[in-house]
């Protein structure tokens, strides 16, 4: 069935691509019919973004189709199908982006429902996007590549509008309310696997499912009278539950240590599994709750594009394996681990991530843009040394990440643009462990604190 | 991959840049703007709107007329009014103007403007359709349109 999908997008697409005439908008009965589609390639000299970039890799594409139509003076209906792909996250499913329904009833107040796109900042809603926008991969302070899908679209009922403010300028806001899907196998479940905070002991997890509880979303931005500046504050939340299996492995020699120590332990322990050495135990929950501001500015002039985002998260996360975690609660609290009623709850953190860009149009056909970008999953231990003592992670350089971007844009005419961009990193906040094993030497290390990342890409639009 | 591939991107990124400047592509901060003037079908019910209306307009903020009639846009595709026009009402230049509106319409918010390549057929559009708002050559089609005055 989604093989059938994937042919029937793809062929749409292809079709729009191949008729004759000005590779532009088509309408079909009074339905506008647009679409675009982007490939990349992404090598890095170490530590693997997101996919294998180390080896080099063309598993970073988009794909988008979409129709829309004026049904009435103040009725919209519109779908988008998108596709995309980047490493083991989207391998090209196609899914309904968004459709929506939309009814405008006033210029300060329009009701949308549906699936929306989710209002973060200024650019979430066109990160899919690559012809908007300057750069390939946005600055994953505010725009982490995890989070993606988790932010991309929102199922429920929207309501927005636009203020005049006289000689002030005019006022954009936005509200959403709704859920989410959320895949069991993309960013958002293996970030929730990073913040997994035993596998030093040999106890892994995986995801299996995640169900969303509610999402809001709500956005507002001051167009000021002040020609070309903008700007903007944004706020999101989430509440979901995860379930997932935990496995012990015995190669761990704390693991193996735990098994022998313990003898409650045996009993949790199942037969071994398709793993190789390791035990599947009693399953694990999370319990995840988080919320998000963001502030946010932009500022044009004439063909100057300044753009400066801040984004602050935070997290209340909690691990219930009542089972395990009471079993191992002598082990967990001489580790300064608190268990209460089979819970361990995660002191709150925040992350905080900022970045400044500046992108200039020399030519029609050419642009350049950089951009610094920083990021910590934990503002209270920003140099990681924390984490590396709590025993969450072996490297400090996993507290932080510093990125300097370098990017050319091409506009080779209309429809096709063609991007190169390179990223000087420091430090491997961000980096998933399931795209980042650890080295079978334990001499070796698991991730490089100082390395460069190139993207290519090349997209067609119409 | 090493870090030798480095010079390579900044190769790339310096002959962008070099041959932008040589070949007279660089866009001038500014040259005299060519006189346009903003038109309205005869059923639009304003004389005269702000330059901030204008803006609110072509960004798609503003959509209906005083009398309820909805604003229906009509833009050059291209040409030396249609940047003028842009950066005089709009304070976008042409590319950031068709940027915004591939944004709203990629996301669902919106409908592109009607974009015609030549006056001639803008000019027809407009007279032809109830509540409909572009923009001109001032001295080819003076008295030709209802024309608006920017306040």
């Amino acid at each position: 069935m989604k093989s059938a999908v994937k042919i029937m997008f793809l062929s749409a697409l292809f079709a729009m691509c191949c008729l004759p005439g000005n590779a532009r908008a088509y309408e079909y009965q009074g339905v506008d019919i647009r679409g675009f589609i982007s490939q990349g390639y992404l090598q890095s000299t170490d530590n693997n973004f997101f996919a294998e970039t180390e080896d080099g890799t063309s598993q970073f594409n988009e794909a988008g189709i979409n129709f829309s139509a004026e049904v009435s003076d103040r009725l919209r209906l519109g779908v988008q199908f998108l596709s995309r792909d980047l490493g083991t996250i989207g391998n090209n499913e196609v899914i309904l982006d968004w459709a929506i329904a939309d009814y405008h009833f006033r210029d300060w107040l329009g009701l949308t429902v549906g699936n929306m796109k989710f209002v973060h900042g200024l650019y979430n809603e066109t990160r899919d996007l690559d012809m908007v926008r300057t750069f390939i991969l946005m600055p994953q302070s505010v725009y982490i590549e995890a989070w993606r899908e988790a932010i991309s679209s929102i199922q429920g009922a929207g309501l927005y509008g636009d203020l005049g403010l006289s000689d002030m300028g005019s006022l954009s806001y936005d509200l959403q309310y709704g859920t989410v899907n959320l895949d069991s196998d993309k960013g958002a479940a293996r970030l929730l696997e990073d913040q997994w905070p035993f596998e030093g002991m040999g106890l892994l997890v995986d995801v299996d499912s995640i169900d969303v509880d509610y999402t809001y979303a709500g956005s507002i931005r001051w167009i000021t009278n002040l020609e070309g500046l903008i700007l903007g504050g944004s706020t999101w939340g989430y509440q979901f539950e995860a379930d997932a299996t935990t496995l012990l492995d015995t190669t761990n020699p704390t693991a193996a240590a735990l098994l022998q120590n313990n003898p409650g332990f045996v009993d949790l322990v199942g037969p071994l599994n398709a793993y190789g050495a390791r035990f599947m135990l009693s399953p694990s929950e999370f319990g995840v709750e988080t919320v998000s501001y963001t502030a946010s500015m932009e500022f044009m002039w004439r063909n100057l594009v300044f753009a400066a985002e801040y984004m602050r998260t935070t997290y209340n996360i909690e691990f219930r394996n009542s089972p395990l975690f009471t079993t191992l609660e002598p082990v967990l609290s001489a580790n300064g681990v608190a268990v209460q009623d089979g819970t361990i709850e995660v002191d709150q953190f925040s992350s905080v991530g900022y970045y400044a860009s500046l992108a200039y149009r020399f030519a029609p056909w050419f642009e350049l843009g950089t951009y610094y970008s920083v990021y910590y999953p934990n503002e209270d231990d920003k140099d990681g040394k924390e984490r590396v003592a709590k025993g969450l992670d072996d490297q400090d350089h996993r507290g932080w990440l510093k990125d300097i971007a370098l990017t050319t844009r091409f506009d080779v005419n209309e429809n096709w643009i063609v991007k190169l961009e390179a990223h000087k990193m420091d430090g491997s906040a961000i980096l998933l462990g399931a795209d980042n094993p650890a080295p079978e030497d334990p001499a070796e290390d698991r991730y490089e604190e100082d390395w460069y990342l190139f993207a290519a890409k090349m997209t067609f639009h119409f | 991959m090493k870090l030798r591939s480095i010079p390579l991107i900044a190769r790339i990124v310096l002959a962008g840049i070099v041959l932008s400047a040589f070949g007279g592509f660089i866009v001038p901060a500014g040259h005299a703007a060519s006189e346009v003037m903003v038109v309205a079908n005869d059923s639009v019910p304003v004389e005269s709107l702000s330059r901030d209306a204008v803006q609110e307009i072509f960004l798609g903020r503003k959509t209906r007329w005083s009398d309820g009639q909805k604003i229906t846009l009509a833009t050059l595709k291209e040409g030396e009014e249609h940047g003028d026009f842009l950066r005089m009402y709009v304070g976008k230049t042409p590319h950031q103007f068709k940027n915004y509106w591939k944004s709203q319409v990629f996301t669902g918010r919106g409908k592109a403007p009607e974009a015609f390549t030549s006056p001639d057929e803008l000019a027809e559009f407009v007279t032809n359709t109830p509540g409909a708002i572009g923009y001109l050559p001032q001295r080819a089609y003076q008295n030709q349109l209802k024309s608006l005055m920017i306040e």
